[in-house]
C-alpha cells in the first residue's frame, strides 16, 4: 500500500459514484455534429427495430418468415456470431497481461467494452427470439423453473450473464478509478481479467454445446463444434477490434500504438 | 500518477478544463438541444412499442402469474380450467369442456404401424387436424406421411407433400408423429421444464408455461413438434369441444405443441383419432404393460423397428412390415 492511496469509506462512494455516472452520461452524449448525426441515425434504426419487435410480439412470429422446418433463423444465428465476437474480443486482453505488451493496455478497455456491448446484444437477440417474452420470468431460478443442469440453455444463461457482470465490473472499476484520479488497485481487476479470459472460452463453448448435443442434427452433432466455434470467434473478435481501432485512430484523438494492431494476440 | 489528477479523464475524451465534474450552465444551447432530443427519443420509443400494449390487453393477470401445471393443486387447476373455458368462449365463440385426466396406473402406451397396409391416404393426418383443434390457416397436423421408395429407408428422400393418387406402385407410406420417446431429447433441452414425460409414457407440454424458445423443436429428431407462429384461427363450428389441458385445448400464440396420443381420449379408454380414421387398419395402439393387448401381440410376434435407433431416444412408436 503506497502512501498516495486514499482510503474511502462507503459514504464517499455513495456521493461520488453518482457524480461519476453523471459525468459519464454527459461525456458519452457529447461530440461533434457528425457524432450527433450518427447517434440520431442509430437511434432511428433502434426505434424502427423496437417497433418491428412490438409487432412481432402482438401478431406472432409468423412475421419473421420462420417455419417449423427451420425453427431458428437470423436471431439465433446472429446471437451465436455475436457471442463469438464477445469471446474473441477479450482475447486482445491476453497480450497486455501475459506478454506485458505496453501498447496493448489502452486497447484492453476497447476489448472489454466490445464484450459488454456484444453480450447485451446477445441477451436482446435471445429475448427477441422468444415466442412468449411475457413468460420470461419462467426462466428465473426459484421464482420459475430453471432446468439446470440438464438443459444447455440454462448453462448459457448463467455463463452469459456471468460474463457480462465480470466485464461490467472490470470496466466500471477502471473507469471509476480514472474518474477519481487514482491508480487502480490491481487486486480488484487483474484476477477478474484472468477470470474473464477463461470465462470467454466458456461462453462460446457452452453456446456450441447448445448445438452439438442435438442428436437429431447430424451437421452439428460432433465434438468438433466447440473448438470450431472458438477458432472462428478468435478470428472474428480481434478482427472487429482491429477495425474499431482503425476507426478510432482516424476519427478521434485517442492514440493507438502500432503494437496494438500489429501484434496479433495468438 | 499525481499528474493525472489534473486531467482525471485521461487524454482525448473531449472534456474541457481541469474541473470536468462541474456541471456546465444548465441552459446552454447544447444541453437544451440534448434534452429536447432525449425527450423526442423517449416519446418515439414509447410510441414504437405501442403494439405490445394492445397484446397485453389479451393476457389476464391470472394467466401471467399462473404456476406450472405440476404445481397446481386441485382447486387452482379447476380455477385455471374455468378461466380457459371462459376465454375460449370469448375468443372463439364456442362452449368447450376442458378436462385434466391423470395417467392411469399400470399403463404405458405404445403405438405400432403396419407399413405393408398403409396406403398414404393421410386420413390420420386429417383426423388429427380436426381432433386437436389445429390452426386452419396453416393446415397443421402432428402427423406427416412420408412417401418412400420401396427398398430404401432413406427418409431424406421421402416426400411429405405429395399430391397425387395413392398408393403409388413403387412407393410405401410411413406416417411419422411424436414417438413419445423414453429418452426424449426435447424434455432434456427445455430451459423451463415446460415439457415432460408422464407416467403413462406420453410426453406433454404445458402450453401456459412454454416460453416459445423452440429449442425442443431443434432437438427433436423426428420433426414431431409444431410451433404456434400466430394465434390459431378456427371457426366456432369446427372446434372439437372435448378438450383437455395437456392435449387439444386451443393453444395460445407463441407456444409449442405436439402429438399427445390423444390423451383426452386414450386416458378415458378410447383410441386416438388417427387410429379410428385409418381405413386400412394399419395402426395398432394400446397399453404395452397389458399382456393381452393388441400392441403387445404386435411387439411379440412381428419384426418391429424404430426410427433413428442409433440416437438412443427409445421411441414408443414401432413400425413393421407384415
Amino acid at each position: 500500500m503506497s502512501e498516495e492511496e486514499t482510503h474511502h469509506d462507503a459514504k464517499f462512494h455513495v456521493t461520488t459514484y453518482p457524480k461519476f455516472l453523471k459525468l459519464a452520461l454527459r461525456l458519452c452524449t457529447q461530440g461533434s455534429w457528425s457524432f450527433y448525426a450518427w447517434m440520431t441515425f442509430l437511434s432511428c434504426v433502434t426505434i424502427v427495430g423496437a417497433n418491428a419487435w412490438a409487432f412481432q410480439v402482438r401478431d406472432g412470429m409468423i412475421g419473421t418468415g420462420m417455419s417449423d422446418h427451420v425453427s431458428w433463423g437470423l436471431y439465433i444465428a446472429n446471437f451465436t456470431f455475436i457471442v463469438g465476437l464477445a469471446a474473441g474480443g477479450v482475447m486482445m486482453v491476453i497480450p497486455a497481461y501475459l506478454y506485458k505488451n505496453k501498447d496493448m493496455h489502452d486497447t484492453v478497455i476497447i476489448g472489454e467494452l466490445l464484450a459488454i456491448a456484444s453480450i447485451v446484444m446477445c441477451l436482446m437477440f435471445v429475448i427477441a427470439d422468444l415466442g412468449r417474452p411475457d413468460r420470461f420470468w419462467h426462466m428465473l431460478p426459484f421464482v420459475g423453473k430453471f432446468n439446470w443442469p440438464v438443459s444447455m440453455l440454462t448453462w448459457d444463461v448463467i455463463v452469459l450473464n456471468g460474463y457480462l457482470l465480470i466485464n461490467l465490473h472490470i470496466c466500471g472499476y477502471l473507469l471509476y478509478k480514472r474518474f477519481l484520479g487514482e491508480k487502480p488497485d490491481s487486486r480488484w481487476y487483474v484476477p477478474f481479467v484472468f477470470m474473464s479470459i477463461a470465462w470467454a472460452i466458456s461462453i462460446h463453448t457452452v453456446t456450441a454445446f447448445l448445438y452439438s448435443g442435438l442428436g437429431g442434427r447430424p451437421f452439428w452433432n460432433t465434438a468438433l463444434l466447440a473448438p470450431r466455434f472458438l477458432t472462428t470467434a478468435f478470428c472474428a473478435g480481434p478482427a472487429f477490434i482491429i477495425l474499431v481501432l482503425q476507426i478510432i485512430r482516424r476519427m478521434t484523438s485517442m492514440p493507438i500504438g502500432e503494437g496494438s494492431i500489429n501484434s496479433p494476440p495468438i | 500518477m499525481s499528474a493525472e489528477n489534473n486531467q482525471s479523464c485521461g487524454s482525448g475524451c473531449g472534456c474541457h478544463g481541469d474541473k470536468p465534474s462541474e456541471p456546465s450552465n444548465l441552459f446552454d444551447r447544447r444541453t437544451i438541444l440534448k434534452g429536447a432530443g432525449a425527450t423526442l427519443g423517449v416519446t418515439a420509443f414509447a410510441k414504437a412499442l405501442a403494439p405490445i400494449t394492445e397484446w397485453t390487453k389479451d393476457i389476464s393477470v391470472d394467466e401471467f402469474l399462473q404456476k406450472h401445471y405440476k404445481e397446481l393443486n386441485k382447486s387452482e387447476l379447476a380455477a385455471v380450467i374455468k378461466r380457459m373455458e371462459k376465454e375460449t368462449k370469448e375468443n372463439y365463440g364456442r362452449e368447450v369442456n376442458i378436462s385434466a385426466p391423470k395417467p392411469q396406473k399400470g399403463v404405458k402406451f405404445g403405438y405400432a404401424l403396419n407399413l405393408s397396409v398403409c396406403n398414404g391416404c393421410r386420413k390420420c393426418a386429417e383426423a388429427c387436424h380436426i381432433e386437436n383443434n389445429h390452426d386452419r390457416a396453416s393446415g397443421n397436423s402432428y402427423i406427416r406421411v412420408l412417401e418412400m421408395s420401396k427398398g430404401s429407408m432413406d427418409m431424406e428422400h421421402g416426400s411429405a407433400d405429395y399430391q397425387h393418387p395413392v398408393p403409388q406402385e413403387d412407393k410405401f407410406y410411413m406416417p411419422v408423429q411424436c414417438q413419445q420417446c423414453d429418452n426424449p431429447p426435447c424434455v432434456d433441452v427445455c430451459p423451463v421444464e415446460a415439457t415432460w414425460k408422464e407416467d403413462d409414457g406420453i410426453v406433454v407440454v404445458d402450453y401456459n408455461w412454454c416460453i416459445g424458445c423452440r429449442y425442443c423443436e431443434a432437438a427433436c429428431p423426428y420433426h414431431a413438434r409444431r410451433f404456434n407462429w400466430e394465434k390459431p384461427q378456427i371457426p366456432a363450428e369446427e372446434i372439437n369441444p372435448n378438450q383437455s389441458y395437456l392435449s387439444n385445448r386451443i393453444r395460445p400464440q407463441g407456444v409449442m405443441e405436439k402429438c399427445t396420443f390423444c390423451l383426452h381420449r386414450t386416458r378415458e379408454g378410447q383410441m386416438p383419432a388417427c387410429l379410428e380414421a385409418c381405413p386400412t387398419g394399419a395402426r395398432v395402439f394400446g397399453n404395452m404393460l397389458d399382456p393381452n393387448s393388441d400392441i403387445r401381440k404386435v411387439l411379440e410376434t412381428k419384426r418391429v423397428f424404430v426410427l433413428k435407433e442409433e440416437l438412443g431416444t427409445k421411441p414408443s412408436f414401432f413400425y413393421f412390415f407384415d
